[in-house]
């Protein structure tokens, strides 16, 4: 089967039920945005798909390839953003993409050209040969999307990808998204800014408390919220119950 | 300064050191009070234990015991200051400059000198076993030898030289930050090596300054006359003791002046360095001045690509990290320890030296890789993630990440083999079954280290990163001991003329090379699947 498949997959930690029976598809050629509120199992759902994190039941399924069972071909259809990049900090940007490179059996020639081309787009090719302890937060963040994107991945899974980037970078790994889907790439997408949802999601699930409170088009979520023609932002807060944010500000007393 | 603050200080920085080693996983100890708990019962033990077996023991044997009770307990303030340098450099040197800048006590009012005492007395408290079992110890038998009066003050001074100790690694710990940040802005490799140079005599030299022997000999000096220990601070509290067992009572003051004015001035130093190196600067490092990418891909012997970049990505975090740089100091600081004593007390050489090279050889071809291949999977911290999201075999994992552990510990110990080839020369016969005996035990204690790192691996990156838990370290050690042991064995035989006795001399070598070659290999074959067991569970339950 195409595309990313998780059928009804729970993860607990301890007593806490991080995600709770959960289906979702995304299919190729699709951005799906994941939204929901700190703590409702985003992270910890596309940890799963990228077998990070074990789920205690359910199936998972990358264009074919079972994660669970078969976790190593799984991987290399898959690029993945982590929510923080954790790179290998005493190495530079050369370096570790070297790594990463090999490690998904790039050739050579095809990883000089990918490297340049990405890091040239995102204005860090001055940088290609320091440490990248020095490294910025956005910085760090770009070496983390162009890891991803090295093997042209079938799926992308990326836990809010944009976070620290600057507007421009933001622009051209919008226009590489767009591109990719094009090319028919699932991507998996997590973000806490509506906008960027609202712009560049084909799809959208908003999450809470582990579950999916609403899925669908932009449309469908206005549509179900009871609100036609509202933003993405009073559709949201409609649908994870806190739409009363005015009196909560209000009795802070700030 | 304020000594709510202080408290509060130390034990946050020591819950922070039991727990979060693995999301989701509390260690018993993260509790202060079970450290008490277990403090008590440690003392309580040995002291009954002590009290228990002392009347039975026949009395000329109990009268020759006292000159070594006296030694013992004036020797155990400096043992205890020792103590802590040497746990500290191996377990609580570990911090990343990233996560320095980070924390919050950096950014929260807390005057330096209140962030000194709490860090050592957090660190004091983590390793408070030590006190507790050596007064256990000691303590019925310096009452025993009628020396009850001076043992308040005994421990009394020896908790303060334990504290002594955990200053003394606070300001290691600025010193190490202020020679990544002045050699960083050097760019390039140079840069690089200077550096690991820098840090690795620095802890070296702190080790050996330290040196319990050293420190012995300094006190013993003042038996002698030409009395050292006016100059070395570190004794000063046993000399409080001494002094006061040999009741002179002024001299006992004297020190505990001198005491007291030296943990002033260790305080304030300590202080004083946190302000100006609590953190090295983020500097930008190049390792080279070229923008373009040129993409590397390399074979080596047996690795094949990816095992090659996870092996020399290995050996980057190894030189390039200032909290790895004790793993290439420790073996350096053990080798000079051990013959230390040999030169200093210029006993003949011939015999001893050999004796020194064959502890030299089983240390080196334990602890070398051992230490290397455990803080492996650790060292990784939360780029641990790194290896979960790419597509690598557990074949692959476990090649690349002890090439650097056999290489280096197969150069020192292949190193130390033909120094002691030299000194002590055996038949080459007997040369070559030493040999194949160490080359065996290398690359076993690889495989065993990996696999206790790979089931306990411990990524905190705070300032007390140990990459393998406690628990694993031990087993480690354990399993370690018991195959260099069982290795060794048909070569012990051998040397001990067991097997001449059994077969006729010229046979026996034979039988030694044969029966090494099936221990070893049967060790090996064991540990290597303990080994990829370890590494393709830990790759099957990633939890991050
Ligand atoms: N390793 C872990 N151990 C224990 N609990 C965890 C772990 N990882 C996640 N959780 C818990 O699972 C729940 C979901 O966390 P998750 O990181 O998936 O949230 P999120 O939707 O990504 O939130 P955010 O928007 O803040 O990134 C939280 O309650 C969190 O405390
Ligand atoms: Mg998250």
């Amino acid at each position: 089967m195409d595309g990313i498949n998780l059928e009804s997959v729970t993860k607990s930690f301890g007593s806490k039920v991080a995600v709770r029976d959960l289906t979702l598809y995304v299919a190729p050629g699709e951005i799906h945005g994941l939204l929901g509120p700190n703590g409702s199992g985003k992270s910890t759902t596309m940890k799963m798909v990228m077998g990070i994190v074990k789920p205690d039941r359910g199936q998972i399924n990358l264009f074919g390839a079972d994660v669970l069972h078969r976790p190593v071909e799984a991987k290399r259809l898959v690029g993945y953003v982590p929510e923080l990049p954790y790179l290998y900090e005493y190495l530079t940007p050369s370096e570790y993409l070297d790594f990463i490179g090999t490690a998904y059996h790039i050739d050579v020639k095809t990883r000089r050209e990918r490297v340049d081309e990405l890091l040239e787009a995102l204005q860090m090719r001055e940088h290609i040969n320091e440490v990248m302890s020095g490294f910025s937060q956005g910085m760090k963040q770009k070496i983390a999307i162009t890891a991803s994107l090295l093997h042209r991945p079938k799926a992308l899974i990326l836990d809010e990808p944009l976070n620290g980037l600057d507007p421009r970078s933001v622009r051209i790994v919008k226009d590489i998204l767009q591109r990719l889907t094009g090319e028919g790439v699932a991507v998996l997408f997590s973000t806490h800014v509506l906008e960027i949802a609202e712009a560049m999601c084909h799809k959208i699930t908003i999450m809470s408390e582990g579950t999916i409170l609403a899925e669908g088009t932009m449309q469908e979520l206005r549509s179900k919220a009871g609100m036609p023609g509202s933003t993405l932002e009073d559709t949201f807060l409609k649908l994870t119950g806190s739409e009363d944010t005015e009196k909560i500000v209000e009795a802070l007393k700030l | 300064m304020n000594l709510s603050t202080v408290l509060s200080l130390a034990a946050v920085l020591f819950k922070s050191y039991f727990r979060a080693s693995r999301p989701g996983y509390r260690s018993p100890f993260s509790n202060p009070r079970v450290v008490i708990l277990v403090d008590v019962v440690l003392f309580t033990a040995s002291f009954g234990l002590i009290s228990y077996l002392l009347p039975s023991l026949p009395s000329d044997l109990t009268i020759l015991l006292q000159p070594v009770v006296a030694q013992a307990i004036v020797g155990l303030p400096v043992i205890l200051t020792s103590a802590v340098i040497l746990a500290g450099i191996l377990f609580e040197l570990g911090q990343t400059s990233g996560l320095a800048s980070s924390e919050a006590v950096n950014w929260l009012p807390v005057t330096p000198q209140e962030y000194v005492i709490g860090s050592s007395v957090s660190v004091c408290f983590a390793y408070s076993l030590f006190p507790a079992l050596a007064f256990g110890l000691t303590i019925p038998l310096a009452l025993r030898f009628g020396m009850s009066s001076v043992i308040p003050f005994f421990v009394l001074i020896s908790l303060l030289s334990f504290l002594w100790g955990a200053v003394i690694v606070e300001t290691l710990r600025a010193v190490m930050n202020r020679i990544s940040t002045s050699v960083y802005k050097r760019s390039g490799r140079f840069g690089v090596v200077l550096r690991l140079a820098l840090l690795v005599t620095l802890l070296v030299a702190v080790q050996i300054a330290f040196n319990p022997y050293i420190l012995y000999a300094v006190l013993s000096s003042i038996v002698s006359g030409i009395n050292l220990a006016w100059f070395v601070p570190m004794v000063w509290p046993s000399v409080v003791v001494l002094s006061l067992l040999l009741s002179d009572n002024t001299r006992a003051a004297v020190f505990v002046l001198l005491s007291a004015v030296f943990t002033f001035l260790i305080l304030e130093s300590a202080a004083w360095l946190r302000v100006r190196y609590w953190s090295p600067m983020a500097v930008t490092i190049s390792v080279s001045t070229s923008t373009v990418y040129t993409p590397k891909e390399r074979s080596f012997l047996w690795l094949d690509s990816v095992s090659f970049s996870l092996a020399s990505k290995e050996l980057k975090s190894l030189s390039r990290r200032k909290d790895m740089a004790r793993f290439l100091a420790i073996p350096i600081m053990l080798v000079i320890v051990t013959i230390l004593p040999i030169i200093t007390s210029g006993e003949d050489s011939q015999t001893a030296l050999s004796g020194v090279s064959l502890l030299l050889l089983s240390e080196a071809s334990i602890i070398l890789p051992i230490m290397l291949s455990s803080v492996s999977i650790g060292q990784e911290g939360r780029s641990i993630t790194n290896i979960y999201m790419l597509p690598i075999s557990a074949e692959e994992l476990i090649k690349g990440k002890l090439f650097h552990a056999w290489i280096i510990s197969g150069v020192a110990v292949f190193g130390i083999a033909v120094l002691m080839q030299i000194l002590a020369p055996v038949s080459p016969l007997q040369f070559l079954v030493t040999l194949v005996a160490i080359a065996f035990i290398v690359v076993t204690e690889g495989y065993i280290g990996l696999g206790a790192g790979s089931r306990h691996p411990d990524f905190t990156i705070g300032p007390r990163a140990r990459y393998v838990t406690f628990t694993g370290f031990i087993i480690a050690f354990a399993l370690g001991l018991a195959v260099t042991a069982t290795t060794l064995l048909p070569l012990i035989l051998y040397f001990t003329g067991f097997f001449t006795i059994l077969i006729g001399g010229s046979i026996s070598i034979l039988l030694t090379i044969m029966s090494t070659i099936v221990v070893g290999m049967a060790l090996l074959i064991l540990a290597r699947s303990y080994c990829k067991r370890g590494v393709e569970k830990f790759l099957s339950n990633m939890e991050v």
